[in-house]
């Protein structure tokens, strides 16, 4: 704003220094048709003006106004000429031609001169250069006048935009303070959420805000559960073997092995349970297909020697707002149990949940050609390792899990019969 | 068979040190990454067991260094992290086979083997050649179906065989792939335990298994000559 404001007043000073001195040539311009019109020369050719002139500053010594008359043989010049020290030099200008220049040539006047052919009464034509001057001070003095009136004015403008734009910012801003102010006071503790009425374009920052919030709190309250609940699971077994060890029947190796067995069990089934009942508000859709063309490659990999032939069909661009370690883990259970128990064969299906809605959540179908699970016992299958004296993980443990995930989700865990022969497991996800 | 372990607990290190020197494997121990990445890519190594949750440069690192210079022995990954997103990272930087911890050591042990297996081209743990039936995974060695009884050495000697099969062995080879580098094997050895090995897989001199190419070492056949 500040160079604008500066550009401005280079164009207008400009123009008006252009403009005043258009002015002083046209007044300097007017001096000299004064003078020719009172004009006359003598007999011997020297020129003859009238002392009482319409201009008074012309008669009027050191009045900065000057005027001159010359021809070959004498010459003119005004009263007010009188006492000044260094006078305009004159010179005869041609016949026919102006003349005007500044200070910056002459060195000290502005002067406009013209030069004209004065016919004498016995036909004899003379030279003669009529002239007119003024100091430049004046004029620099007008200018410098005009200059500080620019300025303190441009000043003065400027200062009032500055402070319509630090009032105007200063309301744009006071919403987005109070947010500010508000997640503060969370902070600190004194506020659950934010509340109060905010302008409605703050409303999805707070709203989301919010959701954050929510979601943090509730993490934190698992995190503490699930620490609570792993410390309280592990101290018995601890306290067991503790007890056994200072007692006169000290636990065999077999037993002390069993022991740790159990609490490692415990130790994965809280850090997946942790993990579970963590969820982000704020997911990116997850293209499916290619995180499903990952793990098929990983398992292809790990189960080398089995020549595991995995399928993947579906519309590539299907993806679903899940996070990517749980869709991951999800997929992966499922399809890890169809590589471990079907029998070299997997087709893994990808689709819109419902085409056509604007976010219509996805179906995965992974089948095996297995020997597939009666119906019957999913359910069982489903509580799996889940229940308290479940010892060993194995089959089911995954499903379970991801039973647990999706779940989480909102969504559905369905077995259908596979055209593969085996189980064919279809997980639906909602579309948030 | 020559195996490396990568991995920055000590008392778990000396532990698997021991026990695949038990199994009969030759041993390099490291405790970190920069070590680990020397040994995988200067020493001729046969397997390689990384923790991937290593001080300086980490397991994944290593098996990408390890990868880039086209070193295709096995990578099997150790670590404490079970959920996919890991196994799949791991896997796809090059590694073949992961173990969570904590593990049984039978289930690590097996895991090796197979790994082994596998990159040798078996997909069964059994290997057959004419009489000879090789178990890699229980270690039992069947001649004729009866029960042949071998030293340590002479099994690593014959499981070397099994896994190379066809191939031009040279004594060098073997040598850095049975010892590792706390021993100083007398070249003498070797000689000593193909001419008892021999004995034992051909006591009628009919098969002849294991032939001298003077100069260069020796070749183990697939087929009965």
């Amino acid at each position: 704003m500040v160079l604008a404001l500066s550009l401005i007043a280079l164009a207008v000073d400009r123009g008006f220094t252009g403009a005043a001195e258009n002015a002083l040539k046209e007044r300097l311009e007017s001096v000299v048709f004064l003078i020719l019109s009172t004009i006359d020369l003598d007999e011997n050719g020297v020129p003859v003006v009238a002392e009482t002139l319409a201009e008074p500053r012309l008669v009027q010594p050191g009045s900065g106004l000057h005027a001159g008359a010359m021809t070959p043989t004498g010459e003119w010049t005004s009263l007010s000429l009188v006492g000044v020290f260094r006078p305009p030099r004159a010179r005869l200008v041609e016949r026919g031609s102006t003349l005007f220049r500044g200070p910056e040539i002459d060195g000290t006047w502005y002067v406009y001169a013209i030069g004209l052919g004065w016919e004498q009464p016995d036909g004899e034509i003379v030279d003669l250069t009529i002239w007119a001057a003024e100091d430049p001070d004046r004029f620099q003095a007008t200018i410098a006048g005009f200059r500080k009136d620019l300025w303190r004015w441009l000043g003065l403008a400027a200062m009032l935009v500055i402070l319509a734009q630090v009032a105007i910012m200063a309301m744009l801003l006071k919403p987005l303070r109070k947010v500010a102010f508000d997640v503060a006071e969370i902070e600190a503790g004194r506020r659950d959420a934010l509340s109060g009425s905010y302008p409605r374009e703050l409303q999805p920052l707070t709203v989301n805000l919010n959701a954050l919030l929510a979601t943090e709190r509730d993490n934190a309250r698992h995190y503490r559960q699930a620490l609570a609940d792993l410390a309280h699971a592990l101290k018995t077994p601890v306290a067991v073997i503790r007890a056994r060890l200072d007692s006169d029947q000290p636990p065999t190796t077999k037993e002390l092995g069993e022991a740790l067995d159990d609490m490692d069990h415990l130790i994965r089934r809280q850090l997946e349970r942790a993990a579970r009942s963590t969820r982000r508000t704020l997911n990116q859709p997850i293209a499916v297909i290619p995180l499903v063309r990952r793990l098929a490659d990983s398992l292809m990999r790990l189960y080398a020697d089995r020549n595991l032939d995995v399928s993947i069909s579906g519309e590539e661009g299907v993806s679903v707002r899940v996070d990517a370690r749980d869709l991951m883990e999800l997929c992966g259970n499922l399809m890890d149990n169809a590589a471990k128990y079907g029998n070299g064969r997997m087709h893994v299906f990808v689709e819109y949940g419902e085409p056509g809605s604007r976010e219509p959540g996805v179906l995965i179908t992974i089948a095996d050609n297995g020997p597939g699970i009666p119906p019957e016992r999913f359910g069982d299958l489903l509580q799996r390792g889940v229940r308290d004296d479940e010892r060993r993980e194995g089959q089911g443990l995954g499903l379970a899990i991801s039973q647990q995930l999706v779940e989480a989700y909102g969504g559905r865990l369905e077995l259908h019969r596979s055209d593969l022969g085996g189980a064919a497991l279809r997980i639906s996800l909602p579309p948030r | 068979m020559r195996v490396l372990v990568v991995e920055d607990e000590t008392e778990l290190r000396e532990l698997l040190g021991r026990a695949l020197k038990k199994e009969g494997f030759a041993v390099d121990l490291c405790a970190d990454g920069t070590d680990g990445l020397f040994y995988a890519t200067e020493y001729p190594i046969d397997l390689a067991i990384v923790d991937l949750g290593l001080p300086g440069q980490s397991g994944m690192d290593i098996v990408r260094a390890v990868r880039k210079r086209e070193r295709k022995f096995p990578i099997l990954i150790l670590t404490a992290r079970s959920d996919w997103q890991d196994k799949v990272q791991a896997l796809e930087m090059g590694a073949d086979d992961y173990v969570t911890k904590p593990f049984r050591l039978e289930e690590l042990m097996a895991r090796v083997h197979a790994l082994l297996r596998r990159s040798a081209g078996h997909a069964a743990p059994e290997v057959s050649f004419g009489p000879l039936t090789v178990n890699l995974s229980s270690q039992i060695v069947l001649l004729d179906g009866q029960t042949l009884e071998l030293t340590s050495f002479e099994y690593r000697v014959l499981e070397y065989f099994a896994l190379h099969p066809d191939q031009v062995v040279s004594k060098m080879e073997l040598n850095e792939h049975l010892y590792d580098e706390d021993a100083d094997p007398d070249s003498n050895v070797i000689e000593v335990i193909i001419g008892r090995l021999r004995r034992k897989l051909d006591p009628e001199g009919s098969w002849q298994p294991i032939e001298t190419l003077r100069g260069r070492g020796y070749r183990f056949r697939s087929q009965p000559a």
